[in-house]
C-alpha cells in the first residue's frame, strides 16, 4: 500500500464538506478510487455517470497525466497525486 | 409568507422577511438548484445539478446545514440513461415523488433518503418516441390523488396511472400537440406541457400551461377545454393556484421563439372565476419594460395568499394578498429556476 492524495474540486463541497485533500492508502489506481468513494459515497455520483464511466465533463489527472481511468488496474508504488477537476466546457445545448 | 427559497443556475438564495428582506446564500454555490421540496417529516428538500457532475439530492432540517443523500435517484445502468436534473418533488402521505431529466420518476418513502425507480412510467410503450424539447426530456409536475398519478412530461404529454403507478396512459385529448420535429425539437407525438396545477379538494380540476396554450380538464384529464380568454397570449411556463380562494396564476410570455413578456410587459395573470377569464393580478407592475421570462417551477403560492415568482433575469417579485398588490424586490440573482415560499 502506497501513499496517495486525492485533491477534489471546490464545487465539490455540497457532497464532501470543506475537504479538497484526501489522504489514502491504496495499491492501484482503480485501489484508490474505490477507498475515495468507500469514504465518501456521495461522490460517486457526481463523478462517475450511470455506466461508471468518468463523466463526460470531468477531468482525472494520475501524477499530472489525464487518465479517463479506463484501466484501473495502473499499480500505485510511489506515492502518488491524484486529481479530479471539471473541465473547461460542459453547458447545456440551448 | 417568511421566507422564499430562490434556486438560480447558481447557487440557491434564502429570502427572509424580517422588517424588510434579507438574503441568505448563495448556498451551493456554481450549482443549479431546480428544486425545492418537504418530506413528510418537515425536512427540506434540494435538488441539485451540475454541468459537469451528476444530480444529487440534499436535506435540511434547517436551510442551514444540507447534507447530500447517498442513494439519490438514479437509473440502473442496463437502461442507458442518465439522469441530469432534479426537477420537481412532490409528497403526498408519506411518499415523495421526483420528477427527472431525462424524464423519469423515483419515489422515496424515508423522507429522501432513499429513491426508487417507478417503473411504470419509465418504461411506457411509447417510452421509444419520447424526445427532448427545448428545456430537456424532463418530468417536472406531478400531481396525486390516492392511488391516481399524473405527470407532466416536456415535449410528450400528460401521463395518468389509475392504479399508483405500476401503469400509466396518456391523456392529451383535446389539446394541440406542440408540432413535428422539423419544428420544435419535438417528437411526432408530443404535446408540450409547461405546468399543471390541481384543485386539492376537487382533483379532476386540472389546470395546464402548455406549449401550445392554456387549457383546464375536470374529468381527470380525460379531455382538454382551451381557456385563454384575457391573456395577451397563451404561451408561458408557470401556472399556480391559491386553494384557498381558487385565485390561479399564469405569466404570459410571447411565444416559444421569443421568450418575453408581449411587449415587455411583464405581470402575473390571474383567474378568479376558474380560468374563465383572466386580468392583470392587482398594482406594483414595474412600468418600464421586462424583456425577461419566468420558468415553469419559478412561482409558488402559500396557503396565506403569499405569492413569489422569479424571472430569468434573476429578478423576485412578490404579493402578501393573494395578488392584489405586487413588489419587486431589490435583489438580482442569476437565472432563477426554482421558487418556494415557505
Amino acid at each position: 500500500m502506497t501513499r496517495v492524495t486525492v485533491t477534489l474540486p471546490r464545487l465539490l463541497e455540497p457532497a464532501v464538506g470543506p475537504t479538497r485533500r484526501v489522504e489514502l492508502d491504496a495499491g492501484s489506481v482503480g485501489d484508490a478510487i474505490d477507498r475515495l468513494l468507500d469514504r465518501h459515497p456521495t461522490l460517486r455520483v457526481h463523478l462517475f455517470d450511470e455506466q461508471g464511466n468518468l463523466r463526460q465533463h470531468v477531468l482525472c489527472f494520475v501524477e499530472g497525466s489525464q487518465t479517463r481511468l479506463g484501466d484501473r488496474s495502473t499499480p500505485i508504488t510511489e506515492p502518488t497525486q491524484i486529481t479530479f477537476l471539471q473541465a473547461v466546457s460542459g453547458g447545456a445545448l440551448r | 409568507m417568511q421566507r422564499i427559497a430562490i434556486g438560480t443556475e447558481k447557487g440557491a438564495y434564502f429570502l427572509d422577511r424580517n422588517g424588510g428582506w434579507q438574503v441568505d446564500g448563495p448556498r451551493f454555490p456554481g450549482w443549479k438548484v431546480s428544486a425545492f421540496g418537504q418530506a413528510p417529516d418537515g425536512t427540506y428538500l434540494a435538488g441539485l445539478g451540475s454541468n459537469w457532475f451528476g444530480a444529487s439530492v440534499h436535506r435540511s432540517e434547517d436551510f442551514d446545514k444540507w447534507e447530500q443523500v447517498e442513494s439519490g435517484p438514479s437509473y440502473p445502468s442496463d437502461l442507458n440513461r442518465k439522469l441530469t436534473q432534479i426537477w420537481t418533488f412532490h409528497t403526498a402521505g408519506d411518499r415523495i415523488f421526483a420528477g427527472v431529466d431525462q424524464a423519469g420518476l423515483f419515489i422515496s418513502e424515508d423522507q429522501g433518503i432513499t429513491w426508487d425507480l417507478l417503473v411504470g412510467l419509465n418504461e411506457h410503450e411509447s417510452r421509444p418516441t419520447w424526445e427532448p424539447g427545448f428545456g430537456g426530456l424532463c418530468a417536472h409536475h406531478i400531481l396525486t390523488d390516492g392511488d391516481r398519478i399524473w405527470v407532466g412530461i416536456s415535449a410528450v404529454g400528460v401521463f395518468r396511472s389509475d392504479d399508483g403507478g405500476k401503469t400509466f396512459g396518456r391523456f392529451d385529448k383535446g389539446v394541440t400537440p406542440a408540432g413535428t420535429p422539423d419544428e420544435e425539437g419535438v417528437g411526432s407525438d408530443g404535446w408540450c406541457v409547461h405546468g399543471l396545477v390541481a384543485d386539492p379538494k376537487h382533483p379532476d380540476s386540472i389546470w395546464r400551461q402548455d406549449h401550445m396554450g392554456v387549457y383546464r380538464t375536470i374529468d381527470g384529464a380525460e379531455t382538454w377545454e382551451r381557456i385563454e380568454t384575457g391573456l395577451p397570449s397563451g404561451f408561458g411556463f408557470t401556472m399556480r393556484r391559491h386553494h384557498a380562494s381558487g385565485t390561479l396564476f399564469v405569466v404570459p410570455i410571447e411565444a416559444g421563439e421569443n421568450r418575453v413578456p408581449v411587449g415587455g410587459h411583464l405581470a402575473a395573470y390571474r383567474s378568479t372565476d376558474g380560468g374563465d377569464s383572466w386580468n392583470v393580478a392587482g398594482t406594483g407592475w414595474p412600468r418600464a419594460e421586462q424583456f425577461t421570462g419566468v420558468l415553469r417551477n419559478a412561482m409558488d403560492v402559500d396557503a396565506d395568499g403569499g405569492v413569489a415568482f422569479g424571472t430569468t433575469g434573476g429578478q423576485v417579485y412578490v404579493s402578501t394578498d393573494v395578488g392584489d398588490h405586487w413588489e419587486q424586490l431589490p435583489f438580482s440573482f442569476p437565472r432563477i429556476l426554482t421558487v418556494a415560499v415557505i
